[in-house]
């Protein structure tokens, strides 16, 4: 990411302050920002949610869409489970840097980070669910996110919204029946119900992770970096962590050194710790979320709507 | 014949906008009408690299993404139709060697998403205090296989009509027809027709668009005066 | 012209909200400032904002602009590129600004005649990243601002943490360095650019010119530390609640804040409680 360029003096403030437990805004080294969570904001979508880390309306914010299609399976496909197909984009017109070559390494760096935490069997997905008719049709989850600000700590909002947006996501119910055709041959065939009262969640959506990133800092290491502190780290660890508190995925990014493998293991038992409060915060929010669904949101001072068509 | 909505033919979606959500850019807008949904973000006026100076005015650059899928020849039309709508309206003799970079991208289409991405376009502008002539409103109609004229079509409407026509007017322009000018003899500042019409078509068309254009207009209006309004407020102590 | 009607005219014509192309005037005695433009005898607007006039002079200020910079503009920078003789500046404006290496104080304090070694040694003074506070000396030929630091109390930044704020949020004014009661100092760049740090009497940056393009911090406390993180908060949700920036804002902030945990003055309920109070009280005061 446009890393943000620092003095030395700016430099050695942040540092010398994560060791001795002073973040520059007051934070411990495990406290996340503010985090800010909205669903069903994608009526097109299946299921939808953006997610904001940050404060007073300034933070990494990303939205995600999911969207259900059907698939005809080919040879060589998995024969009886649907798939997920993961896209993270960096919007240009969030943001200047956005913009050509360079957003095109954020986007596969954080497509390939989105892929290993929830694009199979480790997302707790039940992807035998999405199978409609084996060696026949599946569902495909489009999982597309668009990063709209990068304040530090990518991973973790896009991880959150992508959980809330996959909770929140409903698919049509199918039925499927035997049919035989004159000869006598039995096949099967499907009719996807178009009734926007008869949906289902997704089965196993419980079980997704939710990510948090460990930047090392000095001799320390800090929860949801802000953009300053993303800047003085030396090594970060993303670390996906299940409800069942197993741990599903370790990401490292941004590397000028290795991680010390005390420290790997120290960090991976931090993010269990905490993960339990994480999860709590997240259920939190996402009840709050649900109860407006769809509502248009954000700072109402700069919202206007005329509800009326007119 | 009802329309799928049970909306009027001259009725627009209902309208919802927001100025200023994104933070890195200069100014950004979200204009949504219904379930299309466009934002758009300006950066500028900045340095441009010499090479690409013009010496008497600002370059003015525009990126369309479409919702889903890869961007593609469709998507280049709609820029340079956004590029020289508002390469007009732009003063931009007031910041000469400089670049007005305008991104837009589509959140979410359910027709008339160029309408809106010229919508959105105008009050991202606006947002980053880019001088304009004018304010710019577009509306689109679609005429459909039994011959009617609705505006502001759905993607189900828009695919399933003879033609698609978007409009798309200065405010001033607007303002005069509005008060009794003969409509017809106000010149739009973009149109895009597809599909096959008549020339009544055309004109019915134009005609529905405009007064969509005035209610689109008078919206905005209203939503930045607000915010100006109570920003006012805040900054005087 | 009757003095009933002047007046009436100048109120219609002041804090009246505009958007682009609305008629401001048809009356040919104004003339027009930023945010118009003129079409035969009318002045329209050309931006969304408040009209404001002074005396015959009618403009538009917009909510949101780059920072556009005045001769004699006190601003914190950021040094972007190391050229020969010179350094860029970003200075949060739609261009970058330019520190000339004849517009910078040497050591040993008088300026001494510019050397081969001092161009080859630009980075010694200042590098890439480094923050810069200084003044708007003037404008060159394709508008970019000229810097200096000149004086003694210009230089490099060190000892603290630096904020963003919006431009039309601190005001012009005679001082914009400030030492606060809490033991901090603050610079508040015009340009919305602004540096929180631990306080460093001037006595002791005089004694030793050496120090002011040294990159090393001095020791800071730990309740410097805080206090530095307080400010810097106060500074944020002020930005972000849109109240002006100036020491005594900031003082009021502070003061208001002491009740809360740094690390909450960034939540919402009690930043805008902060900033209501805030607003308060320097209402109160004028």
């Amino acid at each position: 990411m446009a890393s943000l360029i620092l003095s030395p003096a700016e430099q050695d403030f942040i540092i010398r302050g994560v060791e001795k437990g002073f973040r520059g805004d007051g934070r411990g080294s495990l406290d996340r920002r503010e985090v800010t969570l909205r669903t069903g904001m994608i009526s097109q979508a299946n299921g939808s949610a953006r997610c904001r880390i940050g404060s007073l309306g300034v933070g990494t914010d990303i939205l995600v869409g999911v969207k259900a299609e059907v698939n005809t399976w080919a040879a060589g496909e998995p024969e009886e489970c649907g798939t997920i197909v993961c896209n993270v984009e960096c919007s240009p017109s969030a943001a200047q840097e956005f913009e050509g070559r360079g957003a095109d390494e954020i986007n596969v760096e954080l497509t390939q980070l989105l892929d290993r935490i929830v694009g199979g069997e480790q997302s707790g997905l039940d992807l035998r669910k999405l199978c409609i008719i084996p060696r026949q049709a599946y569902w495909v989850l489009h999982i597309d996110a668009l990063v709209l600000d990068v304040k530090g700590g990518v991973a973790d909002a896009l991880v959150w919204a992508t959980r809330a947006a996959l909770l929140a996501t409903k698919l049509p119910r199918v039925v499927v029946e035997s049919v035989t055709d004159d000869s006598g041959v039995a096949r099967a065939e499907f009719d996807v119900v178009d009734d926007a009262e008869d949906q289902m969640g997704l089965e196993g959506a419980r079980d997704l992770p939710l990510a948090a990133t460990f930047n090392q800092i000095g001799r320390r290491y800090v929860v949801d970096a802000s953009e300053q502190e993303e800047a003085v780290t030396q090594a970060k660890l993303t670390v996906a962590v299940s409800p069942k508190m197993e741990i599903c995925a370790i990401q490292k990014g941004g590397m000028l050194k290795g991680f010390a493998p005390s420290l790997l293991s120290e960090i991976t038992q931090t993010a269990l710790r905490i993960a339990k409060e994480e999860f709590a915060r997240f259920d939190a929010l996402f009840a709050e979320a649900s109860k407006h669904n769809g509502e248009l949101d954000e700072e109402p001072s700069t919202g206007s709507t005329f509800l009326e068509p007119f | 014949m009802p329309r799928p909505d049970r909306r009027e033919n001259d009725q627009i979606r209902a309208l919802h906008s927001i100025l200023g959500l994104l933070n890195r850019v200069d100014g950004s807008a979200q204009f949504s009408a219904g379930s299309t949904s466009v934002y758009c973000g300006v950066y500028g006026p900045v340095d441009v690299k010499v090479y690409d100076e013009k010496l008497d005015r600002a370059v003015i650059e525009v990126k369309f993404r479409p919702a889903a899928g890869v961007s593609g020849t469709k998507d280049r039309w709609v820029e340079s139709a956004v590029r020289g709508t508002f390469e007009r309206e732009i003063l931009a003799q007031m910041h000469p060697r400089t670049l007005i970079q305008i991104n837009i991208q589509a959140r979410e289409d359910d027709g008339s998403a160029d309408a809106a991405a010229i919508n959105a376009t105008t009050m991202a502008l606006v947002d980053a205090g880019v001088p304009l002539r004018d304010m710019v409103a577009a509306a689109s109609c679609a005429v459909l296989a039994d011959g009617a004229a609705v505006v502001d079509p759905t993607l189900e409407e828009a695919a399933a009509a003879q033609s698609v026509h978007t409009f798309a007017f200065a405010g001033s322009d607007i303002g005069r027809a509005g008060s009794g000018g003969a409509s017809g003899s106000t010149s739009p500042v973009y149109v895009d027709s597809r599909g096959d019409f008549s020339v009544a078509d055309y004109d019915r068309c134009y005609d529905l668009c405009l007064r969509s254009a005035q209610r689109v207009l008078a919206f905005m209006r209203t939503a930045i005066e607000g915010k100006i309004a109570k920003e006012s407020q805040i900054s005087v102590v | 012209m009757d003095v009933d009607m002047e007046s009436q005219d100048t109120r219609d014509i002041a804090s009246r909200i505009v958007t682009p192309g609305s008629v401001i005037t048809n009356d040919t005695a104004f003339m027009r400032g930023h945010g118009t433009f003129a079409e035969r005898t009318t002045i329209y607007s050309s931006v969304a904002g408040a009209v404001e006039r002074i005396n015959k002079l009618v403009s538009v200020r917009p909510l949101k602009q780059r920072y556009s910079g005045e001769i004699g503009d006190i601003i914190v920078g950021r040094i972007t590129e190391v050229a020969s003789k010179r350094w860029r500046v970003d200075v949060n404006s739609r261009q970058d600004g330019i520190l000339l290496l004849s517009s910078i104080n040497l050591p040993g304090g008088i300026q001494r005649r510019k050397s081969e070694s001092d161009e080859l040694q630009m980075r010694t003074f200042f590098a890439e990243g480094d923050l810069v506070f200084a003044e708007v000396q003037s404008y060159f030929a394709d508008g970019a601002l000229s810097l200096h630091t000149r004086s003694l109390q210009y230089g490099k930044l060190r000892n603290g943490t630096f904020v963003t704020v919006f431009p039309q949020l601190v005001p012009r004014s005679r001082s914009h360095f400030h030492t606060l009661p809490c033991g901090v100092d603050i610079v508040l760049g015009v340009n919305g650019y602004i540096w929180v740090s631990k306080h460093v009497p001037a006595s002791k940056v005089e004694e030793n010119s050496e120090l002011i393009y040294s990159d090393k911090n001095e020791f800071i406390s730990d309740d410097e530390r805080e206090t530095i993180a307080r400010i810097a908060n106060c500074i944020h949700l002020l930005n972000r609640l849109y109240v002006k920036i100036t020491d005594t804002s900031i003082i009021f902030a502070y003061e208001a804040s002491l009740t809360h945990a740094v690390k909450d003055l960034l939540t919402r309920e009690i930043a805008i409680d902060l900033a209501h109070n805030v607003k308060t009280r320097l209402e109160q005061q004028s």
